[in-house]
């Protein structure tokens, strides 16, 4: 019992019960759900997404988050197409356009950290530069067709069944496990993120941590961005759409707070897991795809609404407020 | 050295516990305690070497019911306090600077704080332990400084012929022959009941408080900081949450508490802090004073009778003789004294029957003062009742007919006017009877 009650007091326990849940349904319903077909995609979808969303949980640990990532994923995408024509081999490439994601990050770090602007203010702006800026090196890329067969090994390469990003994602979930366990800088974002006045005193220093976590956020938005136009095996304009909404809810439902404090990398992996088996299950299951935006909707304002709820009652047992 | 900042100060070995607690509610006790622990075990971080060492500071102390592994969240108040003072002292400093460190704690936390003091001490530890408890000081400490009002005025050795009664005529000491601090003499009937509060409580912050106000009578309500004076004042008109009791105006139960119940019996409230709660700094003057009258000057279909708000500000203006360019100037470009006074005759232009208001006369010029004491005092007069949250006492008792004290949360004492004196009021206010 102790140890039941233990797992579930883990912040993420409620995305991976809705995760088990939507499996188990999807199990159940039958069909194609463990197709071969159905998991790939699956897969090319949850990879990417995990990849941002682990820069997002960073942000969010800390009590701020980024909504310019969609537009830097966007832009990797044309930049890597923009570097193909110009006939750049392939390690090239990737490094410029993370060096761009880099370059991104650090804006947003800075306008953030040093300039001292509201995250929403900063990152929205950043994000339409970085869609315009996309938008303007599109017309120069959007007669390209087709990447080079090596380039799209990227994307849909497999290693023992799983494709090359899977693996990436898999790496980084270990890595950033260790870094936001056992690291002095990853263990620092959860205090600066707990209280940034204590943290100061402390003698944390807060704005080497927001401006590393941003910056480490615009170069996994880039990696994303290059993993999954390499999947799409063309260059798109839509690449990235809408997908730091997508990241932040997943972050949210994975355990994640806006408040700052908590949060965990596999949190980020299991919340973006959830959202993409939403959208798989209205799909197979022939659903009306309008309501799954409600419903997603609704389950992010449950799980705050609980979330904000049990925190009230404590503190009233406590007499803290 | 040429900065001096948190960070230089940590350098220098000097560790300060801070009034606020400056703790991190989403981490686990033991990274409380130790927020910079960096060992490892097999290239992980020890947790459990982490919890140990956490355990020992804790046994060290006698701390039994905080495990190194809780979340910090779930701990008590008096705990966290405890956790914080913990952290400073595994930092192993040459001094220690403790603010006002029992304010969280309760009775026997309190003295098992004393007791750790004094065994670090004997140790060789300096210790500096900022308090408005005397028992405590006069228990702790070798020297007493005092300060009042942002002043040094003295030092004293903490020997045995050191009284309370020392430290507290050091504290007062201000020269009242000032005609702005006459003393009042009362002679008030206490006949009619305006506002009644009942047990109103809340644990941790307020003890059940009872308070009766009479018809044109002046209330006052004195306390150290951290006393639960801003507690009870902000409860009585439903700004806070309360946990339980009443509060009747003339006789009927407010139900539901709220700001706006009150305002609709004719009770006003003055905030204490003119800038972040009171004035609304860059609108002009008459929509300041029009915020809680706008229904009264609005005619049938919801217009705003500018003429007759402009009438009712420029009464008020006479009234407090408010030196203003024109009507329309906005509040932040007026001195403090003039922002205190718009922001009063915000408060009275409904004409309220009861008035509480907190720090009057806050961080204003002389004149400024004694005008606004003069004309509280005409309100009272008048038959409105009044009550005055003040943490200072000459004001006090100039205003009113009688002053509670409060300490630790409690209403501990009442004084009437025939006897007020600063050495009363400060007994009641700093010193525990029962120790």
């Amino acid at each position: 019992m102790e140890a039941v009650n233990r797992i579930i007091k883990k912040n993420e326990f409620i995305s991976a019960a809705l995760c088990a849940a939507l499996v188990l349904l999807l199990t159940v319903a039958g069909g194609v759900f463990w197709s071969r077909g159905n998991l790939d995609s699956l897969q090319a979808n949850i990879a990417p997404t995990a990849i941002m969303a682990f820069g997002m949980m960073f942000l969010l640990i800390l009590g701020y988050f980024d909504l310019s990532i969609s537009s830097t994923m966007l832009l990797a995408g044309i930049l890597s197409a923009k570097f193909t024509m110009m006939g750049l081999p392939i390690p090239a490439i990737v490094l410029l356009v993370l060096l761009a994601g880099v370059a991104m990050g650090l804006l947003n770090g800075f306008l953030v950290s040093v300039v001292g602007i509201n995250a929403l203010i900063a990152t929205i702006s950043t994000q339409y530069m970085g869609y315009g800026l996309a938008m303007t090196l599109w017309d120069g890329v959007r007669g390209m067709g087709r990447f080079s067969d090596s380039f799209v090994a990227l994307g849909s390469g497999k290693f023992l069944g799983l494709y090359w990003m899977t693996w990436v994602m898999l790496l980084l979930l270990a890595g950033f496990w260790y870094f936001l366990h056992s690291t002095p800088t990853g263990r620092s974002l959860y205090f600066v993120g707990g209280n940034r006045e204590a943290a100061k005193l402390m003698g944390f220093n807060n704005r080497r941590v927001v401006l590393l976590a941003y910056t480490v956020t615009g170069l996994l938005a880039a990696l994303a961005g290059v993993l999954a136009v390499a999947r799409i095996e063309s260059p798109t304009q839509y690449l990235g759409e809408n997908i730091h909404m997508t990241c932040m809810i997943a972050c949210v439902v994975g355990g994640g707070s806006f408040a700052g404090g908590k949060g965990s990398a596999l949190g980020a992996v299991l919340g973006v897991t959830f959202m993409s088996l939403m959208t798989n299950m209205f799909t197979l299951l022939k659903l009306k795809p309008q309501f799954q935006n409600i419903i997603v909707g609704l389950i992010l304002i449950a799980v705050i609404v609980l979330d904000g709820w049990s925190n009230l009652k404590k503190m009233r047992e406590q007499g803290k407020i | 050295m040429k900065t001096y900042t948190p960070s230089s100060a940590h350098e220098m070995g000097i560790r300060m516990v801070h009034q606020e607690l400056a703790v991190f509610e989403n981490m686990t006790v033991a990274e409380n305690v130790y927020p910079d622990f960096k060992e490892k075990k097999n290239g992980f971080l020890d947790r459990k070497r982490l919890n140990e060492k956490t355990q020992e500071q804790l046994n060290l102390f006698g701390l039994k019911t905080i495990r190194p592994s809780a979340p910090m969240a779930s701990v008590t108040l008096g705990g966290q306090q405890m956790v914080e003072i913990l952290r400073c002292i595994a930092a192993h400093p040459k001094v220690l600077i403790l603010d006002e460190p029992t304010s969280g704690l309760n009775d026997s936390e309190a003295e098992l704080l004393m007791g750790i003091l004094r065994r670090l001490k004997s140790e060789g530890l300096t210790i500096l332990y900022i308090s408005h408890r005397l028992n405590e000081i006069m228990q702790i400490s070798d020297r007493v400084t005092i300060m009042r009002d942002g002043q040094y005025v003295t030092t004293l050795d903490n020997g045995p012929e050191l009284t309370e009664a020392d430290l507290i005529n050091n504290m007062v000491g201000r020269d009242l022959s000032d005609s702005l601090y006459s003393i009042k003499q009362s002679g008030h009937r206490q006949e009619e009941a305006l506002l009644e509060v009942k047990g109103l409580q809340k644990k941790n912050s307020l003890n059940p408080a009872d308070l009766t106000l009479y018809r044109g009578e002046v209330v006052g309500v004195f306390g150290l900081e951290g006393s639960g004076v801003v507690k009870l004042s902000r409860m009585m008109y439903g700004l806070e949450r309360r946990e339980g009791g009443e509060v009747l105006v003339k006789d009927r139960v407010v139900k539901p508490l709220t700001p706006r119940a009150m305002t609709d019996r004719k009770v006003m409230y003055l905030n204490n802090n003119r800038k972040m709660a009171g004035l609304l700094l860059d609108m002009p003057v008459t929509d300041n004073v029009s915020l809680p009258i706008l229904k009264k000057v609005s005619g049938k279909g919801g217009m705003i009778n500018f003429k007759q708000l402009q009438q009712i500000s420029t009464e008020f203006i006479q009234k407090f003789s408010i030196a203003l360019p024109s009507l329309t100037t906005r509040p932040r470009n007026l001195s403090g004294g003039n922002q205190q006074k718009v922001m009063l005759s915000a408060c009275l232009a409904p004409e309220p029957e009861i008035v509480i208001v907190n720090e009057p006369t806050r961080g204003i010029d002389v004149g400024a003062k004694a005008e606004i004491h003069s004309f509280l005092l005409d309100l009272a007069a008048n038959g409105v009742g009044i009550i005055v949250f003040s943490s200072e006492m000459p004001e006090l008792m100039k205003l009113c007919d009688r002053i509670l004290v409060m300490r630790s949360n409690s209403i501990v004492g009442e004084v009437p006017s025939s006897e007020f004196s600063e050495q009363t009021i400060m007994r009641y206010a700093a010193v525990d009877e029962n120790e």
